[in-house]
């Protein structure tokens, strides 16, 4: 009897564990330790938007990086310039207008009058400004970007509440874009730094359309309307952005209407089940970004550059592109995609390498390279489809490549310490060319830790002659050669301009895709 | 049998000091930088991520790390998430209790349809529901859960809508089991057949022994016989099946959480682990681990308790 006893207290015990956190609440997220701020009005939860995308990682514009928190920022805080929504144009946020100085390094900015802040930390002024510019250089904040401001931004100066004068160290015109929605240009109220401290990046204080509600890590993010935003608010009443990791259950959960945008989409299949799905609307914008393989041209057979012309011949662009990419992209014929305003839509003179095995077969034979070594890639993505395709056809031809996949830190790591023979590359958005060249193919940029893992160091001077000049006809110019001498060398072979998909339930009504990096203007956005 | 306890909780906190000092060591010895899965290399330069690693400490020598991380667990501080940036306790104790509701749940689903089916093998040996059933627990037993679950959710919550596709509901019972139920059921796969195959196997051997045969000779009832003489006698080892099986459903949260979009302590560390955020996996290894030794020592002790022959000193 008492071992009886014993054993039916066992299993009450098991079985009251199990019911008190059962009746737990389902989200228990953890105060941090802020001091109290002003208690947000509650909205009755009417017309809510249910967005699936990657994890939050940062709510504070000094310290994210991560192109994913960049929606997220952006409906949160404003600039005092953005991004069209269509286009890469500049157009004014926080300033109404600007004014440039006749030696080009200074401007002008007028802020809009009445801007308030979330949570009633009052209005935005041009104190809000200096304190956020100044903010990001500073070194003790440590913010990753300021290098990138302090390099570029001689002072900040308050002329009054709504004017601020930015005067640059020269009169490069890109360097406007460092004050525009990315990054360190987006604006924070000084009072709600100043009170919150370390824990504004948990309770983020902005303009934007949207406030912050509730932060769930790995989980969610919820964001409620501004009723005092600027340009009105915002038709939805809460946007969340919810982490869904397994993408099948994500687009289950798009069909279920459970959620109502799913971002990111880079499985053409899943992508194509959705175009003739009459319940949703679906986006494959964009095309700036890059994406293809890169090589070590240090050692051979890499380093010869017969090697690396065969094996662009081995690949059909077309056809990768429609069935490896599922048809998100397009097949890139450079490294600078046409959506720059300064690459015209055809460069004279450019290389091509039309798929041709037997030419790349004669290649091969004339560099006396029946064996490639090793490519070394992560796992998801095109990836291992792209390079397996590759393998197959260098098999055709008598030529052996072993592929290696590794785990996405594993595969960072190599890279930054240019351990990676060959190997996937891709860019991110960018305001303009140079950026992006500079990380990936100038010298200065060589690992460890910098980007061009290929250790190309021909196009250096043309870099640095860009990032100089002034005309736009010459600029161009001088990218169109660089885009053909990249072309020549190919120390990176692009195989496709990609985009992600985007699909969206019917019952949203204005969704836009995006201009620049993740910039959704949510705000544009209703719900039926 | 309480120096037997005192024992093993000595024991455990001895295996717990070494395991987690081969964590600590293991994690960092591996190729990936935390850091870079924090900051966006196109973005920053290699000074400011030299910088970040500073800042956390992670740029001096390893064995420096390891004593100031000693001193910190002797303190209980479990430390800060680098991606998360809060306390790696906060992380756990809000992720814990779902971890243990979908355990719980699997546990229980594993015995419910384990136990019973392992009998009626058992008592048909032979017949056509004896291979009906042994089939049916080689499949379980080798069914991937994560595969097992995604069809779960294309049928339950796809096709037929009848239970939820991911969360953990509102908080109340009923919600919380109708959030439980299909990934419980999916990381109950394994243990289902594992159990099943047990059952029906010490059963069948039970029923082999002289004092069945001298139940029966004595007129009891064939109910009496099974499940009062045969059934409490094989179960003895089942239950120590059982136990083991909830440190395999612990590991299979891992999968399942992600599959289902639950927070769990099994999602917050394979998340940790691809981020290399070295504080969260200790905390979550060590929390495994002692989950894992305590169960262990339960049923130990249920052991001890239903068969007393078994005596510990």
């Amino acid at each position: 009897m008492r071992k009886k006893v014993v054993l039916l207290s066992i299993l009450l015990v098991l079985a009251l564990v199990f019911s008190l956190t059962a009746c737990a609440p389902p989200d228990v997220p953890d105060e941090p330790d802020v001091p109290d701020v002003p208690d947000v009005p509650d909205e009755p939860e009417e017309k809510q938007l249910v967005i699936r995308y990657d994890m939050t990682v940062e709510l504070d514009p000094a310290f994210y990086t991560l192109v994913e928190d960049h929606a997220r920022i952006h409906q949160i805080y404003n600039a005092l310039i953005q991004y069209g929504v269509d286009s890469l144009a500049l157009e004014p946020d926080l300033a109404e207008r600007w004014e440039v100085s006749e030696d080009g390094k200074t401007y002008t900015f007028f802020l809009r009058k009445g801007v308030k802040w979330h949570r009633d930390y009052g209005e935005f002024t041009a104190h809000d400004v200096e304190f956020s510019l100044n903010r990001i250089m500073d070194p003790a904040v440590n913010s990753p970007h300021t290098p990138t401001y302090s390099e570029a931004i001689e002072s900040v100066q308050v002329v009054d509440d709504y004017t601020v004068e930015v005067t640059f160290v020269d009169d490069n015109p890109n360097h406007i874009h460092l004050l525009s929605t990315y990054h360190g240009g987006y604006m924070v109220s000084k009072a709600a730094v100043e009170d919150l401290g370390e824990g504004f990046g948990e309770n983020p204080v902005g303009t934007g359309p949207y406030m912050f509600k509730n932060w769930v890590k790995d989980d969610r993010l919820v964001l409620q309307a501004f009723p005092d935003y600027f340009e009105g608010k915002p038709p939805i009443d809460e946007v969340v952005f919810l982490e869904i990791p397994e993408i099948t259950v994500a687009e289950l959960a798009l069909q279920r209407g459970e959620i109502d945008v799913l971002l990111k989409v880079q499985d053409g299949d899943l992508f194509k089940r959705f175009i003739d799905d009459p319940g949703f609307y679906t986006f494959a914008k964009g095309g700036q970004p890059v994406r293809g393989i890169q090589f070590d041209t240090r050692t051979p057979p890499l380093s010869d550059v017969r090697v690396r012309r065969a094996i662009a011949h081995l690949l059909d662009l077309e056809l990768i592109v429609e069935t490896i990419c599922g048809g998100l992209g397009t097949a890139a014929v450079s490294h600078l995609s046409p959506m720059f305003d300064e690459i015209p839509d055809v460069t004279p003179g450019l290389p091509s390498y039309p798929y041709d095995p037997e030419k790349a077969k004669k290649l091969f034979e004339e560099a006396g390279v029946t064996n490639l070594g090793k490519a070394q890639i992560t796992a998801g993505g095109i990836w291992p489809d792209l390079f397996a395709h590759l393998q197959d056809q260098l098999r055709n031809i008598g030529v052996t490549l072993e592929i290696e996949q590794l785990e996405t830190a594993t595969w960072r790591d190599m890279r930054s310490q240019g351990q990676l023979s060959m190997t996937l590359f891709g860019t991110g958005t960018a305001p303009e060319p140079n950026r992006t060249l500079n990380l990936f193919l100038h010298s200065r940029s060589v690992p460890p830790g910098g980007l061009n893992i290929s250790f190309y160091d021909e196009v250096d001077d043309l870099i640095d002659a860009a990032r100089a000049e002034r005309d736009p006809q010459k600029l161009s110019q001088i990218y169109q050669e660089i885009q053909v001498k990249l072309m020549e060398d190919l120390p990176q072979l692009p195989v496709y301009n990609y985009t992600f998909g985007q699909v969206v339930n019917n019952r949203v009504v204005g969704w836009n895709p995006g201009s620049f990096q993740a910039n959704y203007r949510i705000d544009l956005v209703d719900v039926e | 049998m309480a120096t037997y306890i005192a024992r093993r909780i000595l024991q455990t906190i001895i295996l717990l000091i070494i395991l987690l000092a081969f964590v600590f060591f293991l994690i960092r010895l591996l190729p990936g930088d935390p850091v870079l899965s924090i900051l966006d290399p196109e973005t920053v330069t290699e000074e400011q991520i030299e910088a970040t690693r500073r800042r956390l400490g992670l740029d001096r020598p390893l064995y420096e790390q390891f004593a100031a991380y000693l001193m910190r667990m002797a303190r209980g501080d479990l430390g800060q998430s680098i991606q998360h940036r809060q306390p790696v306790f906060q992380l756990i104790r809000r992720d814990l209790p779902h971890t243990i509701h979908l355990a719980a749940g699997s546990i229980v689903l594993v015995v419910i349809f384990g136990v019973p089916l392992g009998i009626i093998a058992a008592i048909l040996r032979g017949r056509t529901a004896d291979v009906g059933v042994l089939v049916f627990a080689l499949w379980a037993a080798a069914t991937p859960s994560f595969w097992f679950g995604l069809i779960l959710l294309r049928i339950f919550a796809g096709w037929l809508g009848w239970l939820p596709l991911m969360g953990i509901g509102d908080g109340s019972l009923v919600d919380t089991v109708r959030h439980t139920f299909l990934p419980a059921f999916a990381l109950s796969v394994n243990g289902v057949g594992l159990t099943c195959r047990m059952t029906r196997s010490c059963m069948l051997e039970v029923m082999d022994q002289d004092y069945i045969r001298t139940a029966r000779s004595k007129g009891l009832a064939e109910q009496i016989v099974m499940f009062k003489h045969a059934l409490r006698n094989a179960l003895i080892p089942v239950i120590t099946v059982v136990g083991t099986t909830m440190g395999a459903m612990l590991a299979g949260s891992v999968v399942i959480e992600t599959v289902f979009t639950r927070p769990g302590l099994g999602r917050l560390a394979v998340n940790a682990i691809f981020a290399r955020d070295y504080a969260v996996i200790e905390g979550t290894v060590a929390i495994f681990a002692i989950t894992f030794v305590s169960i262990n020592l339960l049923v130990d002790i249920t052991y001890s308790i239903i068969d007393p022959r078994i005596r510990y000193s």
